[in-house]
């Protein structure tokens, strides 16, 4: 008989509390490596996600998750509790994101194809993957940011307006187009119906 | 195919989950290298002393400035090498049989000897130990033990009419004394609930010891490696809810959920039926949502009911559509409250309206876009005045003007059509709507509660 540590099989959504977040966060700031995993395990799908909705492209997405997690990592210390932890993560990632594109503004690379291809069999999983392709071509980049916020992270409407520095109004309007405009396409039929 | 907003949404989660790759290596490796410092080793390990498995990023610590966890992790394999030991011991003297659990809310866990009498019972879980409070199993006849188990149950009321479902988990090395095993449990336990005058829904199968993928996720969320099989084929066949959430419904729920969704039980036997007397049920479900739409049975072109988990609670998911309008409603399934609405679309207009210009400014003098002052009703252009769409608003979420707050009205327009888009607050809730700024109809109402 061996006795194991558990590794989680998948990450769950969102579901640890503001304040045991914060509590992650403090205890990071005092060097605890533990903290910093199960911060990483609990939100690493949410960062990515975020990323990928603004770069999107997975390589710059999957870049920009590491230094936006290195920066969380440095920062621990200087945050101040305000009950919003995940505001303050997105914001990190939003701004290590913005900061590559304006490093990278010469080059342009950034739309990527990746489309259904080498997708395992298994048709929820395929279904899924629509769904997400479907975010990344067919929204203007406001709308797609919501989106992911929305099902990344469970964030309300006010707090994600407030992530993306937009009103609350345009956040909700966005948020109701972007949402039609992918069940639109994603049930309709293939891109380019007249919006 | 149909997908609600909820829907795309989950899907969307669960497609960048499914990519999300794990940098946390390289992070960790980063972190240390800005700092520069090296303070934690795996020198205090030596095979001898660490007979455990030890997650990888244990073992990948060398050079993380992170406080060392040696101390705990010693404590925990000396812990570890007195339990092998036990079992060690334990299993040369008495090597059970099979191991059946059982699984309601308490998850207990039996091992057995070939001769049918009970080895140890363990608890899996608080409720278990509940049950198994003061009870002496050990050498106790399986029949016997079965028996005082599902009466204790019923007893602290953890089986009832409305709560049947019992799972009953055999695994055993030869497969055919546990099929007879699983058969003979069933029938006992189903006997057993007959004498509580109770109708039991009995789920009963089998596990492979050597399922690794099964004994992990039992490990990650606690719960019995039976269970866990319940919970795989639920998540299979309902791609919204996530192993964690899963995890923690009851059989019972669980149960349910398969049942609502018409699940092939596939290795899982199953006799009675899931009992929905501790919820509304289906019509009532329906008329609830009938209701709060303002919408008659007769009315009603297609609908589709089915019971679902969302959001910490069982609800029924109730869509129907009248000629015109799309409805979608989550009743509460014990309560029967709303708890999501959405609409769309409208009923043609009563009245034959001209079709108006299709400009965002338009050129008729009454129609403000967004100034603060006030329109008066139905002008000259047969636009409803920002007052009315509001008044319309209110009344339908059934709340008063006074009590909302953060209210916002704005001209917009969406689709060739002139809409009022409207938001505001009542207490933690969010509402939204669209008003056809022409004849008033609702197009969109969505509901947004903030837990």
């Amino acid at each position: 008989m061996v006795f194991l540590m558990s590794v989680p099989v998948e990450t769950p959504a969102l579901k640890r509390s503001n304040t045991e977040l914060e509590n992650f966060i403090s205890r990071i700031a005092n060097g605890e490596q533990e903290a910093f995993e199960a911060l990483y395990a609990e939100i690493q799908a949410a960062v990515f996600g975020f990323a990928l909705s603004i770069l999107k492209n997975r390589q710059d997405a999957e870049d920009v998750m590491q230094d936006s997690f290195l920066k969380i990592y440095h920062a621990a210390a200087g945050y101040r509790p305000q009950g919003k932890p995940m505001a303050w993560i997105f914001t990190i990632v939003r701004n290590e994101a913005l900061q590559r594109i304006r490093a990278a503004s010469r080059t342009d690379a950034l739309p990527e194809e990746n489309h259904l291809a080498a997708v395992p069999c298994h048709t929820q999983q395929t279904i899924n993957r629509v769904v997400l392709e479907t975010a990344l071509q067919a929204l203007t980049d406001e709308e797609r940011q919501i989106v992911f916020l929305h099902a990344l992270s469970g964030l309300k409407h006010r707090e994600v307006s407030e992530v993306l520095k937009i009103s609350l109004s345009t956040e909700l309007s966005k948020y109701h187009r972007a949402l039609a405009k992918m069940k639109k396409q994603i049930q309709g039929g293939g891109p380019d119906e007249n919006e | 195919m149909k997908m609600s907003n909820k829907e795309v949404l989950k899907r969307l989660a669960n497609a960048v989950q499914a990519e999300t790759p794990n940098v946390l290596e390289n992070v960790l490796a980063r972190a240390a290298q800005t700092e520069g410092a090296v303070t934690m080793t795996t020198e205090t390990y030596t095979p001898a002393n660490a007979p455990v498995v030890l997650p990888e990023t244990m073992q990948e610590n060398k050079a993380v400035s992170f406080k060392p966890r040696w101390r705990r992790l010693a404590l925990a394999a000396a812990a570890v090498l007195v339990i092998a030991f036990g079992v060690f011991f334990n299993q040369m003297y008495f090597s059970p049989m099979a191991t059946v659990s059982f699984d309601v809310n308490p998850s207990i866990e039996l091992k057995v000897s070939r001769s049918e009498k009970v080895l140890s019972a363990t608890a899996l879980n608080a409720d278990a130990g509940v049950i198994l409070d003061g009870m002496n199993l050990k050498n106790v006849d399986l029949n016997v033990a079965v028996k005082a188990l599902i009466g204790s149950m019923v007893q602290n009321g953890y089986v009832d009419e409305a709560k049947n479902s019992v799972l009953i988990t055999v695994e055993s090395g030869n497969s055919q004394k546990g099929q007879e095993l699983q058969q003979k449990l069933s029938k006992e336990v189903d006997e057993m609930l007959n004498t509580h005058s109770l109708h039991g829904s009995i789920l009963s199968q089998q596990v492979d010891t050597g399922d690794a993928e099964l004994a992990k996720l039992a490990d990650t969320y606690g719960i019995s490696r039976g269970k866990a099989a319940l919970v795989s084929l639920l998540v299979e066949k309902d791609p919204l809810i996530t192993l964690e959430q899963a995890a923690a419904l009851s059989v019972h729920e669980i149960n349910l959920l398969l049942d609502s969704k018409k699940t092939d039980l596939q290795s899982v036997s199953e006799t009675g039926k899931a009992s929905t007397s501790g919820y509304i049920g289906q019509e009532a479900a329906l008329a609830a949502a009938l209701n709060h739409a303002g919408v008659a049975a007769s009315d009603i072109v297609r609908q589709k009911i089915e019971l679902d988990y969302d959001d910490g609670r069982m609800v029924y998911e109730v869509d129907f559509n009248t000629a015109w309008v799309e409805f979608e409603y989550e009743i509460d399934a014990v309560n029967g409250s709303v708890v999501k609405f959405e609409r769309e679309g409208e009923a043609p207009p009563q009245n034959s309206q001209p079709e108006q210009p299709v400009s965002s400014t338009p050129s008729s003098a009454n129609s403000a876009s967004s100034s603060s002052k006030e329109a008066p009703p139905a002008n000259s252009t047969g636009q409803i005045s920002k007052q009315a769409a509001l008044d319309i608003a209110f009344a339908h979420a059934g709340v008063a003007s006074s009590s909302a707050s953060r209210t916002k009205v704005k001209l917009d327009h969406e689709d060739g059509r002139l809409v009022y888009e409207i938001e505001f607050e009542v207490g933690r809730t969010e509402y939204d709507y669209e008003i056809d700024a022409i004849n008033g109809s609702i197009l969109k109402a969505e509901t947004d509660y903030d837990d």
